[in-house]
């Protein structure tokens, strides 16, 4: 591991030091299941890549996942009817045909009261009510789930070839999310989104915004991908 | 330094119960996941928030799994993405990791002390938390992940040289800073 290294190495009493800390400590068993079942109770993606690198997915898994798409968009669909009126989204942002938006709709920290709806998007279907110690962080990272919800929106509409769809809920996210968490995939998907739909130029220049934002983002990569597939 | 410090057994990853195979990310969150934690308390997340910024981990680790390139090292990938979650979370919410939430131990040992393994760990946890993030980066990844060099510039999109020169600077601060930790010193002149 040293062998291609031109820098002096470290001492031999502070490598003596290292070489324990190169070992992650074990965490304590406890700790391991409240997150592996957060992981599992985390809402799954039902347009994820099928490229599995564990092989096919089985049939079995895919009428699954399938059940669960239908069921989330249901639920989100008759929850969205019930927030309606009070809804602040440009609707005519959101194109026919398109998934509806989800259930609650977390928005930026300051808008106060609509945090405390969002919590409840991320629960598996079925799960009971009840009260609920939270911390400032997990509300928090509901925000973050907020944000990925729109951006799988994006994703699905780009899986679809929808490009029209994805940059309408884009603006929406960044209308959102300003500043989000995912701006980088966001924009990502933008620059995918306007060479999907032949506006190569366009395409080129958020391209270029995104490289003055970000320039060292380990998305440069896909980006320099998406413009080569440009005529 | 004690020579039963250096016969450390490289602890690998947990193995995975077979009804989780078929989930390749979350068999791999499972396996790295102490490792994940590790990495977040390194690059300076507050013990009260590792936990949740774990989750954020696994949640970006499922949306971008389809781009893992598993020709390269599964921990330079989750590093990649544990970074820009903790780098996202410390530029939002980031204050300096003070004393009071540094595992440093209460009482220093002598230079001649023979150290058991979790004081080692506490010191140069206590020490790398001190080193700025972009250099703290490159030393974890070189010198605790055995992540070759071009894998870290790679994984961090810096230059070759860049990497080099963080790691340098970074190795130099953290001797001084364990140096300093190890007689007993418990202030810090600049990072």
């Amino acid at each position: 591991m040293k062998g291609d290294d031109p820098t002096p190495p470290p001492a031999p009493w502070v490598e003596a030091l290292l070489v324990h800390e190169r070992i992650p400590p074990a965490q304590p068993d406890l700790v391991r299941a409240r997150l592996l079942a957060r992981a599992d109770a985390a809402p799954r993606d039902p347009f994820a890549a099928p490229a599995s690198r564990g092989g096919p997915a089985r049939p079995w898994q895919r009428y699954a996942v399938a059940a669960a798409g239908i069921t989330l968009v249901a639920g989100a669909a008759a929850a969205f009817q019930m927030m309606r009126p009070a809804s602040r989204l440009a609707l005519s942002a959101q194109p026919s045909g398109g998934p509806p938006p989800p259930a609650s709709r977390p928005s930026d920290p300051d808008d106060g009261p609509a945090i405390a709806a969002s919590p409840r998007a991320a629960e598996p279907a079925g799960s009971a009510p009840g009260p609920r110690r939270r911390s400032s962080m997990a509300d928090r990272r509901e925000l973050g789930v907020g944000e990925i919800e729109l951006l799988e929106r994006a994703r699905a509409a780009d899986l679809r070839g929808a490009y029209t769809d994805v940059l309408a809920v884009l603006a929406e996210h960044e209308h959102r999310h300003p500043a989000g968490r995912l701006s980088e995939e966001r924009d990502v998907l933008r620059v995918k989104a306007l060479a999907g739909l032949g506006r190569g130029a366009e395409a080129r220049r958020a391209a270029a915004r995104f490289r003055q934002r970000y320039p060292r983002s380990v998305l440069l990569p896909k980006i320099d991908e998406i413009l080569a597939s440009l005529p | 330094m004690n020579g039963d410090v250096l016969r450390v057994k490289q602890a690998g990853p947990r193995p995975v119960p077979r009804e989780t195979i078929d989930d390749p990310c979350r068999d791999a969150y499972q396996c790295e996941l102490d490792y994940i934690l590790r990495t977040l308390q390194r690059l300076g997340v507050d013990r009260h928030d590792v936990e949740d910024l774990a989750h954020e981990v696994y949640l970006v680790l499922r949306r971008t799994w389809h781009e893992y390139n598993p020709t390269r090292t599964l921990r330079s990938y989750i590093f990649g993405v544990a970074f820009r979650v903790a780098s996202s979370h410390r530029r939002r919410y980031w204050r300096e990791v003070s004393f009071a939430s540094v595992e440093a131990p209460d009482h220093a040992p002598r230079p001649d002390q023979a150290l058991d393994s979790a004081r080692a760990r506490a010191l140069v946890l206590a020490s790398v938390q001190r080193i700025p993030l972009l250099r703290r980066a490159v030393l974890i990844m070189h010198d605790l992940d055995e992540i070759p060099i071009r894998d870290v510039a790679a994984t961090l999109q810096i230059p070759l040289f860049t990497a080099y020169s963080r790691l340098r600077k970074a190795r130099r601060e953290m001797e001084i800073d364990l140096a300093h930790l190890r007689t007993g010193g418990s202030a810090h002149e600049g990072g």
